[in-house]
């Protein structure tokens, strides 16, 4: 039997060297699992469909 | 004087230029109210007493001279500690800033200072200016001056409560998802998010970029017009300022609102949520207010609230994350949790993402400002409740997102909350008023007409 605490600090501590956020402490990884769902989430309530390769963003790059 | 402490800012410069008012007095009447009181509100995180009297002598040997400088002369105001005070530590209420000292002032203290303004002290924030009230950072959070069990909104919370409670009659807060109106709300006064670049962000601490907004909150309608006369203008060192003519913002206040097209976004607190029973009321009944000062009002609809919001908050997470990434790396021990969490956001949201919010931003925008071809103003909820508990952090996180304030950061639109009641426990309920841009005179002008009709703003709290 795999510890379930175990595997998700694990990952957590993956995904945070990934960013490079090797300080983090453990309820620090909490938090950043707590992120990653609660970013995900977001990102799918974006209405990205509706967007057509001419829609640019609302500030690009400008000569002074 | 009576009641120095509700005096407002108008009130306050025709007694100051006549001589009948002593900025001295005025300052002291003000700092013995902050000593008795803030010890149980925290809106002050540095009270600068010292600082108030100095500026205030000052003030009055000018005036008896002869040498009036304008409305704010002699008046005291606080500052959010996201802004800078040359030679005062800017702590934006986190550990990680608690020695940074600023080396000069922000462009708005700058013009306040050049006013006349008294200096009383910098204002407790949200750490960074996000999150919600914590209680693991240097500081303690401010509470509600109608109820100090209850959130007084954020993240400008000293800014508005301070406002609220009487300890100054201005603060300057920031908005970048709601941070001005929000407090304004929860404590029962006025707060203006002007139209972005409007007022300059140099000196101001950033949260997010292309979001932040700098604005005063005051008592009243009349007030706040007076506070951005002075703090409006082009600033180069701002890439965001926009260089814009000299407006008077109080121009238009006193004037009639009859025949003025008012558009009510419903569907933001009636049916994309829902918001709680007394503060829907109170927002329906304002609307109608309107209607029976003269003004042709008629419901509007825009995209819905939840593509605005997750729009801003990951343009707001992305901008943010880039500000703090290296802090995060080094000492993230050092936020409080709630910042931590808010701030790790960013990390998962990819380039493409956050180009995609920019280029929704830019189409939500467009479609919005079209509203204008038909209406003159458009009013709606700020908040969606009354103010939770300080102490539930469930209710806190629940009720921080029910708003609908966020839609105009990304538009950059004009956006005022203003007074609309008090709920059944005596706590403020409010309501948001939004124009075309650089329309803030029109804003004023509404705003100061329901606020005449109701006398909302003429209740203040009883201190603990």
């Amino acid at each position: 039997m795999s510890d379930p605490d175990h595997s998700s600090e694990t990952r957590a501590r993956q995904l945070a060297g990934t960013l490079g956020l090797n300080n983090l402490k453990p309820e620090h990884l909490q938090q950043l699992l707590k992120a990653e769902k609660v970013s995900a989430a977001r990102r799918a309530l974006m209405d990205t469909a509706s967007l057509t390769p001419a829609d640019e963003p609302a500030h690009v790059y400008r000569l002074p | 004087m009576s009641d120095l402490a509700y005096l407002g800012i108008a009130d306050a410069a025709a007694l100051i230029r006549s001589r009948k008012l002593s900025p001295v007095e005025y300052a002291g009447a003000l700092i013995e109210r902050v000593g008795r009181h803030d010890a149980k509100l925290n809106a002050f995180l540095r009270f600068t007493p010292e600082i108030a009297l100095a500026d205030a002598q000052r003030a009055e040997t000018e005036i008896m001279a002869g040498h009036w400088r304008g409305p704010l002369h002699g008046v005291p105001y606080g500052l959010k500690d996201i802004v800078d005070y040359a030679g005062l530590p800017t702590t934006a209420h986190s550990a990680i800033l608690k020695d940074n000292i600023a080396a000069a002032d922000a462009f708005v203290t700058q013009k306040i200072r050049a006013a006349g303004g008294v200096f009383m002290g910098k204002l407790s924030t949200h750490e960074f200016a996000t999150g919600g009230p914590c209680f693991d950072l240097p500081w303690p959070p401010a509470r509600n001056p109608w109820n100090r069990d209850h959130f007084c909104g954020g993240s400008s919370s000293g800014s508005g409560a301070a406002t609220a409670a009487g300890f100054v009659p201005m603060a300057i807060g920031s908005d970048t998802g709601g941070s001005i109106r929000n407090p304004a709300t929860m404590c029962g006064i006025t707060g203006m998010k002007a139209t972005y670049g409007l007022v300059s962000r140099r000196g101001v601490f950033p949260l997010a970029w292309s979001l932040d907004h700098v604005g005063p909150l005051t008592r009243t309608v009349q007030d706040n017009a007076i506070v951005l006369n002075i703090i409006a203008g082009h600033d180069g060192s701002d890439p965001g300022s926009v260089a814009r003519p000299a407006a008077d913002y109080t121009g238009q206040i006193g004037r009639d609102i009859k025949g003025l097209r008012v558009g009510a976004i419903r569907h933001f607190y009636a049916g994309d949520i829902v918001a709680d029973p007394e503060m829907g009321a109170a927002i329906d009944q304002a609307v109608e207010k309107l209607a029976d000062l003269g003004a042709s009002v008629r419901e509007v609809s825009t995209t819905p609230l939840s593509q605005f919001s997750v729009c801003n908050s990951i343009i707001l997470a992305a901008e943010a994350y880039a500000i703090h990434q290296q802090w995060l790396r080094e000492r993230p021990q050092d936020y409080g949790a709630i910042t931590r969490e808010r701030f790790l956001l960013g990390a998962m949201i990819s380039a493409a993402e956050y180009i995609n919010a920019t280029r929704l931003r830019a189409k939500m925008t467009a479609q919005f400002h079209r509203l204008f071809d038909d209406v003159d103003v458009v009013v709606t909820a700020s908040s969606l409740d009354p103010a939770c508990r300080i102490d539930d952090p469930q209710a806190n996180e629940y009720t921080y997102a029910r708003q609908s304030r966020a839609p105009f950061n990304i538009t950059g639109s004009p956006a005022m909350a203003i007074p609309a009641g008090f709920s059944s426990k005596g706590l403020p309920l409010g309501l948001q008023i939004v124009a075309a841009p650089y329309h803030e005179a029109l804003l004023y002008r509404v705003g100061a007409a329901y606020e005449a009709a109701t006398g909302w703003t003429h209740r203040h709290p009883q201190l603990p």
